[in-house]
């Protein structure tokens, strides 16, 4: 007997996939600005502490911002703002994140 | 970083840091443009897929594909999806919106291809597409629904005159089985949420345990039952309009008291199961306390409630009057508390469990018993009631698929 031969469509959403060219890369962080953004969750203050410590400790002249101690606003784990997004990219020249959880 | 951060050792913390940024500094040079991790799943709408043998082997070869909720599925074929479409006067490419986690596009059709695997009858579809709407609202909040490490699904609450029309449960096992709109409108939404949404278990989905109410979560309020107003004319709508009314919702948590006859003993029981120290999970209580939740009672302590002259105004301020925390026990617990929130309770400073008595949601379904539940708010601020939106030939609808 033959089998059956099904069609059927297919259930999964698409994807409109815009090509924004990627985040600039640097070969220096020498005099950068590292933005450190934290979601609020235990220990990621911790962890974004060291990441701090270890670039400060690597390149010369390095800033770096505790979005946390800037706008406390902005340590959440529930959805940062456009506005809170755009004064993470006014105050860094990269941004780290910590999720954590 | 492999997990876990949080309830680790500082130095251990640390030393994960450490091993992050070795690892950032060394894979900087080649994330350059079309080198990072694409989206590989976009495919067109509509696109048709051949699968030889029984509908078994559409089930396997949907389940290999990651497209299934571990249940077998009914087959999603052009003619089924044909019909499903007969639901609604939406064109089958008419957008809502898009769904994270991967931002793709919500379509009718997409929508009908997930409720004709889910079981779904034709009539379903205008309830699947209100709460599809209610979950895109931001205070909805779909991201942390979706891909939190927390248990919780979009509940979804049923009001009006629809709930007869598709025999919504209401009454005893409204949140259980055996009932197909409940129990498959509620498995549409997991179904497009995963593959609309593109939500994968440990992937982009990171819940721990998951739960049960994963699968579906969906009742009908008794409104029959209810001695308040319904839900969703304390909401502002109209009596007669049906609602669809969506909650990014943990699993219920059953309040049982055969014993209480007033108010008071009742909703003591009530409070007790509100003041729960997991309801604290995060440091801060302020993202929290802020959000809107359910307490679904049961007709005989509804009734009970009602007969004594309290309004669900007077539930509201009960609860939160007397579901609260000890301040000391949290503190204790490394909970970072603003003292200027605590209240005053016979116990001494207390954490309140909400932050205005509102935030307790009123419903009553279920059956007889001495059975209620409280219903805690997974990410979602505040519940999302959409009024429903039915097709020209709606009543026509319901003859030809009604059960």
């Amino acid at each position: 007997m033959n089998a059956q031969e099904w069609k059927v469509l297919n259930p999964v959403g698409a994807v409109d996939i815009e090509d924004h060219g990627g985040a600039e890369r640097f070969d220096d962080f020498t005099g950068k600005r590292i933005g450190l953004w934290w979601n609020g969750k235990p220990n990621g203050d911790v962890f974004l502490n060291e990441v701090a410590r270890r670039f400060e400790s690597r390149y010369k002249g390095i800033t770096t911002v505790r979005m946390w101690e800037l706008d406390p606003s902005t340590t959440t784990a529930y959805g940062v703002t456009k506005e809170q997004l755009g004064l993470i990219a006014r105050c860094a020249d990269i941004v780290i994140g910590g999720l954590a959880d | 970083m492999p997990p876990p951060i949080g309830g680790i050792p500082a130095e251990d913390v640390c030393a994960k840091a450490g091993l992050a940024v070795e690892a950032f500094l060394g894979t900087r040079q080649s994330a350059v443009s079309g080198e990072s991790a694409r989206d590989d799943t976009a495919r067109p709408s509509s696109e048709l897929i051949s699968i030889q043998g029984s509908g078994a082997a559409v089930t396997a070869a949907f389940y290999r594909n990651g497209w299934t909720d571990g249940l077998p599925i009914v087959p999603p074929t052009a003619d089924a999806v044909r019909e499903m479409m007969t639901g609604t006067d939406l064109p089958p490419l008419h957008v809502l919106g898009r769904m994270v986690p991967k931002n793709a596009t919500i379509t009718i059709e997409k929508i009908a291809i997930n409720a004709v695997m889910a079981g779904c009858r034709p009539t379903y579809m205008p309830v699947l597409i209100a709460a599809v709407e209610g979950m895109l609202e931001p205070d909805f909040d779909l991201a942390g629904v979706q891909c939190s490490t927390g248990p919780h699904s979009p509940l979804l609450l049923i009001n009006g005159p629809i709930r007869a029309q598709l025999n919504v449960n209401c009454s005893s096992g409204a949140l259980g089985h055996g009932w197909q709109a409940n129990a498959t409108i509620g498995r549409a939404i997991r179904l497009i949420l995963n593959n609309i949404g593109g939500a994968r278990i440990g992937e982009s989905d990171m819940t721990t345990l998951g739960m049960a109410e994963n699968y579906t979560y969906c009742l009908g309020e008794n409104e029959e039952k209810n001695p308040w107003a319904p839900f969703h004319v304390d909401e502002g709508f109209d009596l007669e309009d049906s609602t669809v009314t969506v909650l990014g919702a943990y699993a219920p948590e059953n309040v049982s008291d055969h014993v209480g006859i007033t108010p008071g003993e009742i909703l003591t029981v009530a409070s007790d199961v509100v003041s729960k120290l997991s309801r604290f999970h995060l440091r801060s209580m302020d993202h929290i306390i802020a959000r809107d939740t359910l307490l679904v009672l049961g007709p005989e302590h509804a009734q009970s409630i009602a007969a004594a002259g309290w309004s669900k105004k007077d539930v509201q301020q009960f609860v939160f009057d007397h579901a609260s925390i000890p301040y000391e026990t949290l503190k204790s617990l490394r909970r970072q508390i603003d003292e200027t929130k605590l209240i005053n309770t016979p116990g001494g400073r207390s954490v309140p469990l909400f932050a205005n008595p509102g935030c307790l949601k009123i419903v009553v379904a279920g059956g007889p018993g001495k059975h209620s539940a409280y219903i805690n708010s997974g990410h979602t601020k505040r519940v999302i009631t959409r009024k429903i939106a039915f097709p020209r030939n709606w009543e026509g609808l319901v003859d030809r698929f009604g059960e």
